[in-house]
């Protein structure tokens, strides 16, 4: 017998395609604890691809923790009677209906989106690389998040959610398979091996690239519309999805956090208390107006929000009174 | 609520980056599955400091597979959650974490296949006929010398369930995976009480008929 066991035998076995001799090769595979180990990750993996139902977990944990706490009491002290069945009628029925009421604040949708996604989230004030399974590398700004598919990701499609700010590096694959980050701003991005920064906070979104071609796909009122992009394009959607297309000579300075530098171009102290909120989660307070509207050009290297603020205040000649997360800037 | 769930799937995600470094476990060739054989490793520790939060870890990671994976012998979802959380509270309430030195999901995978298979057999029998019954010995817990007896098993009662007739399956589905009332189906289905009882004994009697025969020696 020289088959070999591996994942996609195993996945067979599980659906219940292998014949009688494979099974024989499988019950002496298996004697090995290492192989053992494997066979039920592989179970597991194999659970999770194919369920039979989506269980609500958190309604489950929160009804098991509720029992388990309760009877926690009698923890060590009496040892439970070997369980014989039936198990429904003593431990978990009584819970059912104390814990409708919390099962119905609806952790479903959630759940589910769980259960199919990968999620990967920055704080406020830190920076995130990932590689993703394809080899594309992301690096997450601030205050971030992407989801990427747990399954199939890569094998048909290569689909992944971005809210907030990343720079991506697209690996190409043999098959030209397109990467799309979606946002939940009514636009996508629909990429070829390429390197692109995206930007999508609450007031307004930017997309910059790099290396490659983007197609852009947005919502423009009730109309679908399409955009191709040329390295160095820079598109810019207001919340309405209204958008500016115009050209940077540095298409990189977009992704200037990547290495704690920040570029500003004409940026106003108010769009600049902006980007200190959606990074750092700093509100930054300018109540004069005209102070607001100011503007700041050039490239700061900042290690964290504190120092930039320090720049910031000694290019204004302004002070800082600060409130705990609240940093009022006055003249 | 939101940050218990991201704690359930990797190591990686437990530890805050301080520095661009790539995440180890994306490199696996599916998201969210690391081949290594530490993957436990952050729960194992979490045990040791905090059994309480521990367990909810391996609660979140595995409760799901483990049902999905139970309800496949047992047939009821209601029974494959019940066997699922008894096993974890044991698993608990008894410290017995302490003594399982191969991985958790191996301990807790192989314990829900055996409560399920027994589970089934015990089903099988409880249901035979008073006559033949009382000629069998009673069952006692046990576990089958070969792993893949338990595929066996649940492909068998899959099997058995496919060849219902659609209605009748329909009924039978209802009843026994949802737990739904025998009132509930009738309303559902525009069908009365009685037929639902017919069809349902009617399909018990044939799964088990076909299952009994191989399963219940």
């Amino acid at each position: 017998m020289n088959a070999e066991v591996n994942k996609e035998f195993i996945f067979n076995y599980l659906s219940g395609k292998s014949t009688a001799l494979q099974k024989q090769l499988l019950d002496e595979w298996v004697k090995n604890p290492a192989n053992e180990e494997l066979f039920y990750q592989w179970l597991v993996e194999y659970e999770y691809r194919q369920p039979q139902y989506l269980a609500d977990v958190q309604e489950a944990t929160e009804r098991f923790f509720a029992y388990a706490d309760q009877a926690g009491e009698h923890f060590n002290s009496e040892p439970l009677p070997e369980a014989g069945f039936p198990v429904r009628s003593r431990l978990w029925s009584w819970l059912v209906a104390a814990s409708v009421a919390i099962l119905l604040v609806g952790s479903g949708a959630l759940f589910k989106d769980h259960l199919t996604y990968q999620t990967y989230r920055s704080a406020y004030g830190e920076t995130k690389t990932l590689i993703l399974s394809d080899s594309t590398r992301v690096v997450l700004n601030a205050n971030s998040s992407l989801r990427v598919p747990r399954f199939g990701f890569g094998s048909e499609t290569r689909e992944v959610f971005l809210s907030g700010e990343a720079n991506f590096d697209v690996s190409h694959q043999s098959d030209n398979q397109k990467f799309i980050v979606r946002t939940d701003k009514e636009f996508e991005v629909v990429v070829l091996g390429t390197e692109f920064t995206i930007y999508a906070r609450a007031a307004r979104s930017k997309v910059i690239l790099n290396k490659g071609k983007v197609q852009l796909n947005y919502r423009e009122g009730k109309s679908r519309k399409q955009l191709m992009m040329k390295p160095g394009d820079l598109v810019t959607l207001d919340s309405s999805n209204h958008i500016r297309q115009e050209v940077t000579a540095q298409p990189e300075q977009y992704a200037a956090w990547k290495e704690h530098r920040f570029v500003f171009d004409d940026t106003t102290l108010a769009e600049f208390a902006e980007i200190m909120h959606e990074n750092y989660g700093i509100r930054v307070l300018i109540e004069d107006k005209n102070l607001a509207q100011r503007t700041l050009v050039g490239s700061f290297r900042a290690e964290s929000p504190d120092e930039l603020l320090e720049i910031i205040c000694r290019i204004f000649n302004l002070k800082m009174v600060r409130n705990g997360e609240v940093v009022k800037l006055v003249e | 609520m939101k940050d218990a769930h991201r704690s359930m799937y990797g190591i990686a995600e437990e530890e805050k980056e301080s520095s661009p470094v790539p995440l180890p476990h994306l490199r696996s060739s599916e998201p969210g599955f690391a081949v290594s054989s530490d993957d436990e490793l952050f729960i194992r520790k979490t045990l040791a400091d905090n059994p309480r939060l521990g367990v909810e870890l391996l609660y979140k990671r595995y409760y799901q597979p483990m049902c999905t994976h139970a309800v496949k012998f047992v047939g009821s979802r209601e029974v494959a959650e019940d066997l699922v959380s008894e096993i974890f509270f044991r698993f608990y309430s008894q410290n017995t974490f302490l003594d399982i030195d191969t991985s958790y999901r191996r301990y807790l995978f192989r314990t829900v296949r055996n409560r399920a298979y027994n589970y089934l057999r015990w089903d099988l029998s409880r249901k035979a006929e008073l006559s033949e019954a009382s000629q069998k010995p009673i069952l006692k817990e046990q576990q089958p010398d070969q792993i893949s007896q338990f595929e066996e098993l649940y492909h068998d009662v899959e099997e058995a369930v496919n060849k219902l007739p659609v209605e009748r399956r329909r009924i039978y589905l209802m009843r026994k995976f949802d737990g739904m009332k025998y009132q509930e189906i009738a309303d559902e289905l525009h069908l009365s009480v009685k037929t639902v009882d017919v069809q349902l004994n009617r399909a018990n009697q044939f799964v088990r008929g076909l299952l009994k025969e191989k399963w219940l020696l």
